[in-house]
């Protein structure tokens, strides 16, 4: 057994620790950090969701009669820019992973408190560069910014949104760095490599990616900025630049960032499983090296993205058989979570079922994948809604899934109360059909060749767009709801306690909510992650 | 409190000028070679001495030598990420079929 | 109360610990900044693959002898900043701090040596975008050597502008003595942000320099 020793009284919870405006502004806490960034990105989740409802509404007809074509361009571009970079990809490393991190490794903080503090106020300044830009009048160029079209021609604010992406993408850079830091010379005696939790090493690859990618796309929307405002550059096809290469970087940088939003979310995954079997995981080892594997082959298949741009055939061959490659070791996790699941005695309980909708999702968008690594089919699929429903699957009925249960799973131990279990499992399953059915008709659009990013279309495709925009307004509700219960349980929940799950892992150690520097005696560790008795 | 760390002591004065000569006389080698018609091992010698010169920096005056090994990986693995991307990008380039330039 | 055990941060156990991180942390940073430039060089490579007349064209533009000088010093001050480091080690304070005011002062003189580059760039119109009079075959392709060549050494030099700055401020730390033989994690992290930026110039000088001098 882990052990902790103490006999002093209790100290005072985190949240306890000064309950003024300064005190949280100015916390160095992890935990209070943590919150920090659990509202901001809760706020441009449902702002870019907001961005979503326009699209489906929009699409429920054939005619363009919603949206002009031009507005319709700016819904889609904020939803993108929103949604990857201020929620999904700081969602569960810089919430989740900042409360739980130091926790789960024994730490009294990460190893540079202020730093951490300086990224939330990166991100907040990232972000409000973004809303300048809606207010202003939002931009068209897609998530994306290919040139010659975001240099050249969009009269969007492109500027404003690149300088708010930048800024965000060193808020990421930041807490990479924090993350790297930490989970190296801050563990706790005993806490060996092989004793982390996978939830921990989960952090540690996606700090790895987010330190080795982000950088590279810092610079090239630095580039993309410098040709806006001197109107030459390296892109130009005027000047014999390559706008191909704008896509290698951009890629270089966004295929990797693809899997800072997933590599978390397995790492959730990993530690509701084994706690809601109460089994040790399955293939430890496996799991670990299939983890670092992802993170690493990662940056070798950017070029899938670019199999019609004009790249190389040749180059299109290899990037498709390293993206074949890199569908192995997700293959490993999903059997080794099956193989947890296997004669345990699962709870089915709120998190539990987020956990198994996110590993029954991800299969479903991975396998799409690989149909879209095939070079042959993605000649017809790509920029189609086979694509936008891939990435879905993946993005959001996986990660969000993931993110979901997690905060589910934490919420006792972040908030010290309970929810109502009913209520939960009742949004849990709903967003899973809510979700089904938004971008399971997707697939079918796409592989009938309707294509992503224009507001009108053929009218063959209305009665499958009916279906996913009714799909969507579920899973807008489904996502409402949590926000009811968990609002509700804070005030009027019961107390958890230190280990409603009686889930193994130090950060069940202490109490909920935890004291300011999480343990009073450092604890100390003699034993692997998921020592479940019955394993 | 704690016992004072001490870090190996530092390198010294000598060796540090040793470097430094080191670095300056690669400097003017590589701006000698330039001036010579070497062919494609302009382009090589000039590269072959900055990696020289940057293995030196980093070794001494960065003190990687003697420092712990995690650091040296850190800076392996920025130089490695590089190498993929400049590598994969220009094999990309190098075997595309030519489209003709506009002028 | 040593200056050491001041400055422990309540996260860490003990100082080692805090040094170790605090290294650990400037090395990450320093891969990140690697990689930062290395778009530019990235670029550099694959427009330079596509057109190597004009990037010798272009080379052959910029100010040679101005360039090795700029190398030369910026090795040197590497070399100085190296040693002022050493000095504290071993328990000094002024020559440090000297020191330290000799590296800052030869950043310096590098940034006006390469104001004075753009200046003259400037009035035999090699900036594109701003006054580019070049004529002839290479002159589109060779405006992508000098997009690079702005890009690269603007970015370079911000660098060395903030270099310059944190020099002076652990100048001055140093010489008040907030450093000790124990203590002097932020002026080993600044040294080893000095010699990244003379790192990244060393690749910058033949690229940008060097191209197409034979013959
Ligand atoms: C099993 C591994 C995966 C493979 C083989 C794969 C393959 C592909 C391919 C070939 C494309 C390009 C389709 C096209 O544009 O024609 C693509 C697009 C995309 N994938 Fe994946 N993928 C995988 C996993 C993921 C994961 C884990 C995520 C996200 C967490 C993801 C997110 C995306 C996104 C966002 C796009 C579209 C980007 C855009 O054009 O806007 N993929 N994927
Ligand atoms: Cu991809």
């Amino acid at each position: 057994m882990n052990s902790i020793e103490s006999a002093v009284p209790p100290p005072r919870s985190y949240l306890d620790d000064g309950h003024s405006l300064r005190s949280w502004l100015f916390t160095h806490d992890h935990k209070r950090i943590a919150i920090l960034y659990a509202l901001a990105i809760t706020f441009f989740f449902f702002l870019g969701g907001f961005a979503a409802m326009l699209i489906r509404l929009e699409l429920i007809t054939p005619a363009g009669d919603l949206l002009t074509a031009d507005a319709y361009n700016k819904a889609f571009t904020f939803h993108g820019v929103v949604m990857v970079w201020f929620f999904l990809i700081p969602s569960i490393p810089a919430t989740l992973g900042n409360f739980l991190l130091p926790m789960m490794i024994g730490a009294r903080d990460m190893a540079f408190p202020r730093l951490n503090l300086f990224s939330w106020y990166l991100y907040m300044i990232g972000g409000l560069f973004t809303l300048a830009m809606l207010v202003l009048g939002g931009v068209d160029t897609g998530w994306t910014f290919y040139t010659p079209f975001s240099t050249m021609f969009s009269n969007g604010h492109v500027m404003l949104t690149v300088v708010g992406v930048f800024v965000v993408g060193f808020s990421s850079i930041l807490t990479g760095i924090n993350f790297i830091v930490t989970t190296h010379s801050m563990r706790a005696p005993g806490m060996t490599w092989m004793r982390l939790p996978l939830f921990v090493w989960a952090m540690y690859a996606v700090a790895l990616v987010m330190v080795l990618a982000t950088p590279v796309l810092a610079m090239t929307l630095s580039l993309i900025a410098l040709e806006r405002i001197f109107g030459v550059g390296i892109f130009d096809p005027a000047l014999g630049g390559d706008p191909v290469l704008f896509q290698h970087f951009f890629w270089f940088y966004s295929h990797p960032a693809v899997y800072i939003m997933v590599l978390p979310a397995m790492g959730v995954v990993s530690e509701l499983i084994t706690a809601g079997a109460r089994k040790r995981i399955f293939g430890y080892r496996f799991m670990v090296w299939a983890i670092v594997g992802i993170s690493v082959v990662g940056f070798l298949v950017w070029g899938h993205h670019m199999f019609v741009a004009g790249q190389s055939m040749y180059a299109s061959m290899v990037f498709s058989i390293l993206s074949f490659i890199i569908a192995v070791p997700s293959a490993i996790k999903v059997f080794n979570w099956t193989a947890t699941l296997y004669k345990g005695r699962i709870d089915f309980n709120a998190p539990m079922l987020y956990a198994l909708g996110f590993v029954g999702l991800f299969m479903l968008g991975g396998m799409t994948g690989i149909f879209l690594a095939a070079t042959a089919l993605d000649v017809s699929l790509h920029d189609t809604y086979f694509v936008v429903a891939h990435f879905h699957y993946i993005m959001v009925g996986g990660s969000v899934m993931a993110y979901l249960g997690g905060i589910h799973f934490w919420w006792p131990k972040v908030t010290g109360r309970l929810y109502s279990q009913a209520w939960a499992r009742f949004a849990a399953i709903l967003m899973f059909f809510g979700f089904n059915l938004t971008f399971f008709p997707q697939y079918l659009l796409g592989y009938e060749g309707m294509p992503r990013r224009y507001h009108e279309y053929l009218p063959q495709f209305q009665v499958l767009n009916i279906l996913s925009s009714a799909g969507a307004s579920i899973l807008a509700v489904s996502y409402l709801l949590p926000l009811v219960y968990l609002g509700w349980s804070l005030r009027h929940g019961p107390r958890a306690g230190p280990n409603p799950w009686r889930a193994k892992g130090l950060e069940w150690l202490t109490d909920s909510p935890p004291p300011t520097h999480n343990f009073e005696v450092t604890p100390v560790v003699n034993e692997g992650p998921y020592a479940y008795e019955d394993a | 409190m704690n016992a004072p760390t001490t870090s190996a002591s530092p390198p010294s004065l000598r060796l540090h000028l040793i470097v430094l000569a080191a670095l300056l006389a690669l400097l003017l080698t590589s701006a000698g070679c330039a001036l010579l018609p070497l062919g494609v091992f302009n382009t090589l010698s000039a590269l072959g001495i900055s990696v020289i010169k940057t293995l030196l920096v980093m070794a001494f005056f960065m003190r990687l030598r003697r420092g712990p090994p995690l650091l040296r990986i850190a800076a392996a693995v920025g130089f490695a990420w590089l190498a993929v991307l400049i590598g994969m990008t220009v094999a990309d380039v190098l075997t595309r079929v030519v489209l003709p330039s506009p002028w | 109360m040593s200056t050491e055990s001041a400055m422990l941060a309540q996260q860490f156990d003990d100082a080692a610990q805090q040094r170790e991180a605090s290294a650990l942390g400037m090395w990450t940073f320093l891969a990140t900044e690697a990689l930062f430039f290395g778009v530019l060089f990235a670029g550099y490579t694959v427009c330079r693959v596509r057109f190597p007349a004009a990037f010798a064209a272009g080379s052959r533009h910029t100010d040679m002898l101005l360039g090795t000088i700029e190398t030369a010093v910026l090795l040197t001050s590497s070399c100085a900043v190296a040693l002022a480091l050493r000095d504290v080690q071993l328990g000094g304070r002024r020559v440090a701090a000297w020191l330290l005011v000799l590296t800052a002062a030869l950043g310096l003189s590098f940034l006006v040596m390469h104001g004075f580059e753009y200046y003259s760039e400037y009035r035999e119109g090699l900036i594109p975008g701003i006054r580019y009079t070049q004529q002839g075959p290479l002159a589109g392709p060779m405006q992508l050597f000098f997009c690079l060549y702005y890009f690269i050494t603007g970015f370079h030099s911000l660098h060395v502008g903030i270099g310059v700055i944190l020099l002076l401020v652990m100048a001055r730390r140093t010489w008040r003595a907030r450093f000790s033989a124990q203590y002097y994690t932020p002026l080993e992290l600044s040294a080893l942000y000095w010699h990244l930026v003379d790192i990244v110039w060393i690749f910058v000088y033949p690229l940008i320099y060097l191209v197409g001098r034979a013959g």
